[in-house]
């Protein structure tokens, strides 16, 4: 292998866009060099790696810099956007609410249903704030914005539970959109070891309440059942509705 | 270190120069010079004292192309080694104005420095 070859090998120590811009040069004066002086002598090669161990490095952690700072710009943009569609599904949230209000006082309510409809026009009000939080950008940083988050997430979780009838989509944009949004916020902005844990505390956290709020299925079919009593149902078509509603195996259910 | 934000810095701004990135300019001050010209006129302007590698060299040089101090030359190949294309580099205004006012600095300081019979006189 000829001393040329194995500088060429030692290029690759280079971040690859300065191996790019600069790599034939690098060659170009290594091979003046080697012109020069005597590329079987140890000092040589000492001299050689010297430069790249002192050099190279520098030239990587410089990469790292400009490329994390390319990616947290890109972030911030997403963050914003991210921002102004958690505004927009507060907004929603709240107005899904009312409406689910409106549908429920047409009929008896009970207190937990007044309670869960509460909870759920709370949790959009926080989800509003977060949205604002971010997008104003306080000097507090982005601490207001995640515990608004949390607040939004325990909001929903306690909605779940006393009112276990919630839509899909609800439980997607109530558990899902704060999940992510604090993803996005523990995100670090430099590479370091707090963050990463942050990131998985914050996943442990936000994702146990949904686990926590799926297990609140009720645990007797009595409810269902008297929602479908007055309508002009089959008994097989009661029983389709009110079944999904047992968690319990082998239990009977007794249509009135 | 090559600072940011080139266009409202003072060359005071930069001031002190890493070894290196002097040197580099000191000799860039005789005019256009492909690298290797560079490391030659840094060995010879630092009497063997400071010799440069190809990756502190070029590492330096994207630093101070980039801190506008310094600008690429047309590539050519070079009469006396008529060999390859290279990349030639020379100063820019704020570039000369740079290693100037590092010049005056460090002159101040081998001033003082013969004030205080540190350097210039010969030990006893």
């Amino acid at each position: 292998m000829s001393a040329e070859q194995i500088y060429r090998l030692l290029l690759r120590a280079y971040p690859p866009d300065f191996r790019a811009e600069y790599g034939r040069e690098m060659v170009l004066l290594f091979r003046d060099q080697c012109r020069e002086r005597d590329v079987r002598t140890l000092g040589f090669w000492a001299a050689v790696i010297c430069d790249v161990a002192r050099s190279a490095p520098a030239l990587r952690a410089e990469a790292w810099r400009v490329r994390g700072d390319e990616n947290t710009r890109t972030l911030e943009v997403i963050m914003k956007l991210a921002a102004m569609l958690t505004l927009l599904l507060g907004v929603f949230g709240i107005a899904s609410a009312v409406v689910e209000w409106v549908a429920g006082s047409k009929g008896a309510m009970d207190g937990r249903y007044v309670l869960a409809v509460v909870l759920g026009v709370f949790a959009s009000v926080l989800l509003l704030g977060a949205g604002v939080a971010i997008l104003l950008q306080t000097r507090w940083g982005r601490q207001p914005a995640r515990l608004v988050l949390f607040a939004s997430l325990a909001s929903m979780a306690a909605a779940r539970l006393l009112f276990p009838w919630m839509s899909i989509f609800s439980q997607l944009v109530g558990f899902g959109l704060p999940v992510t949004l604090l993803i996005a916020l523990y995100w670090p902005r430099k590479h370091s070891a707090v963050g990463a844990t942050s990131i998985v505390l914050m996943l442990v956290v936000g994702l146990s309440a949904p686990a926590a709020a799926a297990q609140a299925k009720p645990r007797d079919t009595t409810r269902a059942a008297a929602t479908v009593k007055d309508l002009a149902l089959t008994a097989t078509q009661r029983q389709s509705f009110v079944r999904p509603y047992s968690v319990m195996e082998g239990v009977r259910i007794v249509m009135p | 270190m090559v600072a940011k934000g080139r266009a409202t810095r003072l060359p005071e701004a930069y001031l002190p120069l890493p070894p290196a990135t002097f040197h580099i300019l000191f000799a860039l001050a005789d005019g256009e010079l492909h690298g290797y010209a560079i490391m030659k006129g840094v060995a010879v302007h630092s009497e063997g004292t400071v010799r440069l590698g190809p990756g502190t060299l070029y590492g330096s040089l994207k630093r101070l192309l980039a801190g506008g101090l310094v600008e690429e030359g047309a590539e050519r190949a070079d009469p006396e080694r008529g060999d390859e294309r290279r990349r030639y580099y020379r100063l820019t205004p704020l570039g000369l104005s740079v290693v100037r006012a590092e010049a005056r600095r460090l002159d101040a300081m081998v001033r003082a420095a013969r004030r205080k019979k540190l350097i210039g006189v010969r030990p006893a």
